[in-house]
């Protein structure tokens, strides 16, 4: 199977193109931008940056734009005693961190640099009596955190481990749904894409699937795109490029992706793409990052856009690390 | 920044941060170069490394965190540490309500901050009066009745004002919901459907207002009894006569339906009235509604007549009002087929 999409997408003739060089190129510079303060202010967050840009780069078919050998000295120094790894050198622990250090590493292909069995400790102790998962040891939860834990275990081939208990998660996941046949970040929790994401995604890791009902949440997805081709995350508000992935990779974890117009939304992201500095913004016209950029990117290799890596809608991974993995079964 | 950090000179200069040896942050293989405004915050971290290393206990580290804290509302790692120096010290936990109070309306979308407003008004309402351990608010004393009421209006109060800045604020739902449920059965579940219907009033596509309508009606105190479901049913009519296109209430009004197990049919009449409003004509939650209305009538009744139907519906919804999600509307009429209908 080719690792490429094909090119037999209907696309909008006047649509602009994807700028794939310079989008690569504003990658790279993320890390030379130091003398941002923006680059300061979100240190707990480069660790998961740096997922969003590696997978990023992947998907647009150029995995060694950045140094591994860096990355991987970095992601280690990232992870604490007790297994987790934090958002930066010297920042606690948290699930959502660890699961993009984990995503990393598996996409490079470099697990043998970390302490996996400890990263199962920390990960399988997060669970709490109700199902939940905690994101850190302060007690947060949301059904965003049980995705992490799932998604991290199940690439560790390590959802087999005694400690955990797996039909709680389950449980859990069908208490936040919702009337409307979303699902919220916990029961009661108003539907919201992103969350419907973390929650399909769950139960399909989990093989859970048939506790959603497939109409009903297809109906209420496709529902999120508005008359300018983008997609919102809820009723009445503005439409988002991030939204193209939680959307899409719902709709196509229930095999419903035809149901929206997918060369609306092609048009509406490429709209979003900053053609002087390149990236990607949240809407056209506005200032690009690297989550959008990598949402907007795995957004348009979903609606098959030519010339793509193909990418895992569960895992939000280049497939053929998916399928290099053996985990290509879960969907 | 806050009020009491308006002296000039920054905090490292000041004699009780002498003893206290920098960490430069350790951060790969380039090297740095910030420019001013960013060395006041890489110092400010510094000091945060050292302190946060010996993992000192003091009211200097406290300070410290909230410098950092009020920089970087979203360094996690910081926070966490602030709530161990509030257990250590034995704050006084209302003066921390204030300003996460503050700090909210700084940044309203932060994690960090609605989560450690939730940890602390747990750790202030684990003892005392207002403890919702094992007395429900009935076989309180009218005096602790009063006091648990007072606590879960100031929460509720402080929330509605940062819904009155943003009234979809995803964080001040879901801590409005833990809110409720935290202090159990009270009078405050009645009162919220008279604040939800404010808001409805003010924005009626408050998507949230709306679910938070679900939550109520269907979770609180008095559960879904029939007189609820049709007074429900009738206020949503309402509102769908004022906004047909309006995606809200027709989901809510189907929601309400099926949790109480009432068929779709019950509002087929309501329905088919509003295809003679020429707004409403074109909602496309309308004939959805009438599609899903025909369909199961089709299937009980086995009717072609229904099927046709059913069929306009979908047609009218995939060519004419809702052409974005032809694909859609047209596998649903293709569903049709499938009805067995009597010769």
């Amino acid at each position: 199977m080719s690792v490429l999409n094909n090119t037999n997408t209907a696309l909008d003739a006047s649509a602009p193109e994807l700028l794939m060089d310079l989008h690569v190129k504003y990658i790279q510079e993320l890390d030379t931008k130091k003398q941002d303060l923006e680059y300061w202010l979100t240190e707990h967050l480069r660790v998961n940056g740096l997922y969003w840009g590696a997978t990023a780069l992947h998907i647009l078919g150029k995995p060694d734009a950045l140094d591994h050998e860096k990355i991987v000295e970095y992601l280690v120094k990232c992870q604490h005693d007790n297994g987790g790894f934090g958002g930066h050198i010297d920042h606690d622990s948290h699930i959502l961190s660890t699961l993009s250090a984990i995503q990393v590493l598996i996409t490079y292909d470099r697990l043998d640099a970390i302490n996996v069995d400890k990263v199962v400790d920390y990960v399988v102790s997060l669970q709490n009596e109700d199902g939940s998962f905690s994101g850190d040891s302060w007690g947060e939860t949301d059904t965003r955190f049980i995705f992490c834990a799932m998604n991290c275990l199940s690439l560790l081939k390590r959802l087999d481990d005694k400690r955990l208990n797996l039909p709680k998660i389950i449980e859990y996941i069908v208490r936040c749904r919702n009337f409307d046949g979303g699902f919220g970040n916990s029961p009661g929790g108003e539907s919201h894409a992103a969350q419907v994401y973390v929650c399909v995604g769950t139960l399909t890791i989990l093989g859970a699937l048939h506790h959603v009902d497939v109409e009903q949440l297809g109906s209420w997805l496709s529902e999120r795109q508005l008359k300018c081709g983008g997609l919102n995350g809820r009723p009445e508000k503005m439409e988002d490029v991030c939204y193209s992935w939680w959307v899409l990779s719902s709709l196509s974890m229930l095999k419903r992706v035809h149901w929206i117009d997918g060369a609306k939304l092609t048009r509406f992201i490429l709209d979003s793409q900053d053609s002087e500095t390149g990236g990607i913004a949240d809407r056209p016209g506005n200032m690009p990052d690297i989550f959008h950029t990598n949402f907007g990117i795995a957004g348009l290799s979903l609606l098959g856009y030519p010339g793509l890596v193909a990418i895992d809608p569960v895992y939000c991974m280049p497939r053929h690390v998916i399928q290099r993995i053996g985990l290509t079964d879960k969907h | 920044m806050d009020s009491d950090q308006q002296d000039d000179i920054p905090f490292y200069e000041k004699p009780e941060w002498a003893d206290v040896v920098p960490i430069p942050q350790d951060d790969g293989p380039n090297p740095l170069v910030p420019i001013a405004y960013t060395k006041e915050y890489s110092t400010t971290m510094d000091y945060f490394r050292a302190i946060s290393r010996s993992q000192e206990k003091s009211q200097r580290a406290l300070d410290l965190t909230k410098i950092v804290i009020e920089q970087s509302p979203s360094h996690y790692t910081v926070w966490h540490y602030r709530q161990r120096l509030l257990e250590a010290l034995s704050v006084d936990l209302s003066k921390e309500l204030d300003w996460t109070q503050w700090m909210i309306g700084e940044n309203p979308k932060s994690y960090q901050i609605w989560h450690h407003r939730q940890v602390v008004i747990g750790r202030l309402s684990a003892g005392g009066a207002t403890s919702t351990s094992t007395i429900s608010y009935r076989d309180l004393s009218e005096t602790q009745q009063k006091t648990k009421r007072e606590t879960v209006q100031v929460e509720l109060d402080f929330i509605a004002s940062a819904l009155a800045d943003d009234a979809k604020n995803y964080h001040a739902w879901s801590y409005r919901q833990w809110v409720l449920s935290y202090f159990g059965k009270g009078p405050w579940w009645d009162e919220e459907l008279a604040y939800i219907d404010n808001l409805l009033t003010t924005d009626i596509r408050n998507n949230s207002a709306w679910n938070q309508r679900f939550y109520v009606v269907t979770l609180g105190p008095q559960g879904l009894t029939d007189e609820i479901v049709q007074r429900e049913v009738q206020y949503t009519k309402t509102k769908i006569e004022r906004t047909p296109n309006n995606e809200s209430p027709w989901v809510y009004l189907s929601g309400i339906l099926n949790k109480a197990k009432h068929p779709l049919s019950e509002v087929k009449e309501f329905c088919e009235g509003l295809l003679e409003v020429p707004r409403a004509n074109f909602s496309s939650f309308l004939h959805s509604t009438l599609l899903d209305i025909y369909e199961q009538e089709a299937k009980v009744q086995k009717s072609a007549e229904i099927v046709n139907k059913a069929k306009g519906e979908a047609v009218m919804l995939a060519e004419k009002v809702d052409t974005i999600r032809s694909k859609y509307w047209n596998w649903r009429k293709d569903q049709l087929k499938d009805i067995v209908v009597d010769a």
